[in-house]
Formats: C-alpha cells, structure tokens, sequence
C-alpha cells in the first residue's frame, strides 16, 4: 500500500509488512540469495535502493516487521530483538539524531546472520534513505501522503485567520453601527416626546378653538337670525310706514274736502241766513230778486251738502 | 485509508461554505443610520382653507344674499314680493308684484333699504326686471342652462308673506298650463309651500343654480307653479319683449 501518507514512517512500515513475508522467509532461509546479507558490508547503489523501496517485495522491509508477521517468519530469533532492531529502524528514521552504525567484520557477520541480516537490511534501508537525502531527490519529492494534509492545515489555518480577521472587522462594525442607532434611538425618543408634547398642546388648542368655533357659530346663527328678524321688523315697519303715508295722503284729501265741505256749507248758512234777512223785509225788496237769490242759496246748500255726502263716504272707507 | 482526502475535501467544503455564509452576512449588514431627518412636521401653509359653499363672509349663503324683498307702493296700498339679483344692479320678479306701482323698494337680506329706478315686465311670461341706482351687493343668481325635470328637488328662498327670509324644499312635478293665465307657455308645477310674498323667489337646484320663478300657487292643492329658466334666459336674451312698466297712478 503505497500510498499511506504516515508523516513518522510507521505506516510505511505497516504498508510494507504485508508484501514482506516473502522476503523474510527469503532472507532466513539458508539458500536465499546471499547476495541480500553479503551486500550488508556492502553499500548499495542507488539504483539498487531505489528498486528495493520500489519493489514489491522489498528486503528491508522484513527486518521492520514482526510484530504480527515476524513471529510466523521467525526462524529463532527472539521477538525481542525483532522488535528492538524495529526500534533501531526507527531511529534510523531519523538521520539527525541517528549516527550511521560502523561497517561490521565478516566474523561478526557470521555469528550473528540472521540478526545481521536484519540490521543489515536496516542499515541497508537507512543508507538508502540518507542517500536520497543526500541527492536531494527525496526532499523535492516529499512522500505523497504528507502535502496535502500539510496543505490543508495551511490552508485552513489561513482561511481561520481570515474568518477570524473578518469577524473581528464585522463585530466592530457592528458595534459602531449598533452605537449609532442607540444614539439615534435616543434622539429619536427626545424627538417623540417633544412631537407628543406639541401635539398634545396642538390637540388642546384644537379643542379649545373647536368649543369656540362652536360658540362662534351658534353666535353667528344667532346673529343671522337676529339680522333676519331685525331686516323683517324693518321692511315690515318701512311697509306700514308706506300703508300709514298712503293713510296719511288719504286723510290729507279727506281733511281738504271736509274743509271744501264745511266752507261750502258756511256759504250755505250765511246764505240762508242772508236771505231769511231779505225776506223779513220783503216788501223792501223786488221778489224777482229775492227768489233769484233764493235759488242760488238753495244750489250752493246743495252743492254744499253733496260735497259733505262725499266726504262722509270717504270718510267711511 | 480514504477518509483523509474526504476529510481535506471536507474542509475544503466547509471553509467555502464559511466564506460564503460570510460574504452573504455581509449582504445583510445593517447600515449606520442617515443623517437625522429635520422635517418632521411639515411647515404652515399660510394658504386659508377654502371655504365651503354655504358658508360666507356674513354667514349667509349665497342664495339668501342674491333674494331681496320687492316692495310695491302702489296707488292706495302697499304689497311685497320676492326678487333675486341679476347683476348688482339688476333683479328678477314678477309682474304681479310691480303692477300699479307709484315707488318700488328693494330690502336686501341685511335690512338695507334701496330704491328702484325702473321697471320693465313682458306679457310672454309673469316676469319683470327692475333695475336700481345703488348697487345690490351680496351675491348673485347663477342661471342653470336647462329646465328641471319631474322628480328633481328644489329648494325656494323667498319671503312668504313679507315676513323672514324663508328656504323651502320641495319637487318638480312637471310642466302644465297656466292656471291663472299669465303665461303663454306651459309653466312647471312643484310641492314647494309657497304664500303670498313668495312671488318672484328664485328655485333652485341641487347646484345651487336658478331653474325657475316662483309665481302663483293653488291654495287648495298646496302646489306652486314656477317660470321656467328657459323663459327667463330667452327674455334676457330678447330684451325687446320686456316692455317699461309705468310707475304713475294716473296711468
């Protein structure tokens, strides 16, 4: 399984345990291919490193297995020291902090096979890693798995940052706008109460120039109809006052004719008068002339008289 | 040992969708308040509010300041009608009202007393024009283009016995004969209560507007008998057929 992305290295070392085996039994076996355990003294060439961590079978990778695997591979040697040159990989993991071990006599190499063989492997694969550190092709290349978690923390760090940054910008913008609206809020209610309290003056003046627009109407319904009355009672006085002139003309003529009448019936008396006066001297006077004159008395009494009928006619109308 | 690549994605996802839930926030922002407003309350209008149409500057409206009080001093007796003002110097009655007259008198609503100069009358209808030297003031009658029709509603201003100004309402009940003969055309009969004194009032209509002269009555039916306007407009138009009516007794 190549493509497991352990940043330490472990998981390669589990992703190499299960094509392993057959290079572990290789290794152990008696007629394996010495060349794997000669060439521990020996130094690998790149090539040949590189076509071990690419193959599918790698030797080294048996040396760092064992702790599930290794015990049915074993051929003897202890689980300790399996597990204990697996510690030792690990710490070849590390080139810093690990020195690279001295070359080994053949003796020892002898005693020790199959244990050498392990470490060797080890030390073959430490090498080998050292050696693409060294040639620089490992560190433009890092391993598959590691960049794009690296990425993604870089990225989401960045991304936190931003947000974070942004959410500091907004909660002060908030904070300013909600300032100012609190501040608005405020005038705003000073301006409410002041408005209320116009209105509430406006509504009492409304009120108090209502009542008195009511009274002035009434008022002024009362003065119309007093014009009315007073504008009746002077047309009705001016048409009396024309009735009572008419009656005024009318008794002026009645007065005149009664005094035409009673004129004409004092010429009437003093005729009569006169002519009684002729007539106790008759014998003084020609009788042609006392009738003649008592003819004419007897006409001005009868004129005198009609003139009073008429009067007294007039007067009775 | 394909959960970290979802994962990644994952991450990826939630921080668009934080980037865009936060873009979008800023949509929504709110806003910093504008600049305080200062116009609350509109300003004055120093304009008066016009005046509704009854009302006047006298309290009276405009129909009972246009009818004036027609006074016939006739040879030996004194009777009233009713008139409405023209012009400010020119009014309609009735004939009736200013035959045999030696002084004709006009009172206004207000009492004022003013003298006519003239008199004309024409024999095509009971209507008579009378003018004066002192101008009638108040308002004037607004003639309305067509006869009312059965059924509208009039109103009569006039001073019924010589006595107050007085409106009546009442309803066209449409056009008949002449019943006293006056008139050579067919006049308009109403149930406006009108007496003696209502001669010469102005009818009018909804609008305000003159549709006819009152002239005669039928005491027993309670109806009034009014001159059309359409009469009355083709006498002013015509004024030929008014003719002067003599203000001499001897005559």
């Amino acid at each position: 399984m190549s493509t497991d992305t352990d940043d330490y290295g472990h998981g390669r070392r589990r992703s190499d345990r299960a094509g392993a085996e057959p290079a572990v039994d290789e290794g152990v076996r008696p007629d394996a291919n010495p060349a794997h355990v000669d060439d521990a003294s020996t130094p690998l060439l790149p090539e040949q490193i590189r076509t071990r961590s690419d193959g599918p079978a790698p030797a080294s990778a048996p040396s760092h297995t064992g702790r599930g695997d290794a015990g049915d591979a074993d051929d003897g040697t202890p689980e300790g020291e399996d597990e204990s040159d697996a510690s030792e990989a690990d710490e070849i993991d590390d080139p810093a902090s690990t020195p690279i071990p001295p070359p080994v006599s053949p003796a020892t190499r002898s005693r020790s096979r199959g244990r050498r063989r392990v470490d060797g492997g080890v030390r073959e694969v430490a090498i080998a890693q050292r050696r693409r550190r060294s040639d620089g092709l490992v560190d433009r290349e890092p391993a598959p798995g590691r960049t794009p978690g690296r990425r993604g923390w870089i990225a989401a760090t960045i991304v936190f940052m931003l947000l974070f940054g942004g959410a500091a910008a907004l909660d002060w913008y908030l904070w300013n706008t909600s300032d100012e609206w609190e501040e608005r809020a405020g005038v705003l209610t000073d301006v409410n109460y002041d408005l209320g309290a116009r209105l509430s003056s406006e509504q009492q003046t409304t009120l108090q120039l209502t009542s008195e627009i009511d009274l002035l109407t009434q008022q002024l319904a009362t003065s119309n109809q007093k014009v009315t009355d007073l504008s009746s009672e002077k047309a009705s006085a001016v048409d009396e006052s024309a009735v009572y002139q008419q009656e005024i003309d009318a008794l002026e003529t009645s007065v005149s004719s009664a005094a035409g009448v009673a004129n004409a019936l004092h010429r009437c008396v003093d005729g009569q008068q006169e002519l009684v006066t002729y007539l106790r001297d008759a014998e003084n006077y020609d009788p042609e002339e006392l009738a003649a004159f008592s003819d004419s008395v007897r006409e001005l009494c009868a004129e005198a008289e009609g003139a009073n009928d008429r009067l007294q006619e007039a007067l009775n109308e | 040992m394909t959960t970290r690549p979802l994962t990644a994605a994952r991450r990826a996802l939630a921080v668009a969708l934080a980037s865009v839930l936060a873009l979008s926030g800023c949509a929504t922002l709110p806003h910093t308040p504008a600049a305080m407003p200062s116009d609350w309350v509109p300003a004055p209008t120093a304009t008066p509010v016009t005046s509704s149409v009854g009302l006047s500057p006298d309290g009276f409206s405009a129909a009972q300041r246009m009818t004036v009080r027609v006074r016939n001093i006739g040879c030996g007796f004194v009777k009233t009608g009713t008139g409405f003002a023209l012009d400010a110097f020119t009014l309609v009655t009735n004939r009736h009202v200013i035959d045999d007259s030696q002084d004709i008198q006009v009172s206004t609503h207000d009492g004022r007393s003013i003298d006519a100069t003239a008199a004309s009358s024409t024999t095509v209808a009971d209507i008579a024009i009378i003018t004066t030297q002192e101008p009638l003031g108040g308002a004037f009658a607004a003639r309305a283009e067509e006869d009312p029709e059965e059924g509208d509603v009039i109103t009569v201003v006039g001073y019924p016995n010589g006595g107050k100004l007085t409106t009546v309402s009442g309803v066209v009940l449409g056009p008949v004969k002449d019943p006293v003969g006056s008139a050579v055309d067919t006049v308009l009969a109403t149930t406006a209560i009108v007496e003696p004194g209502s001669s010469g009032s102005p009818v009018l209509n909804d609008d305000g507007q003159v549709v006819g002269v009152v002239y005669a009555k039928n005491p027993d039916t309670n109806q009034s008998f009014i001159v059309p306007v359409s009469v009355l407009n083709t006498l002013l138009a015509q004024p030929a057929l008014l003719v002067p009516e003599p203000v001499d007794c001897d005559a």
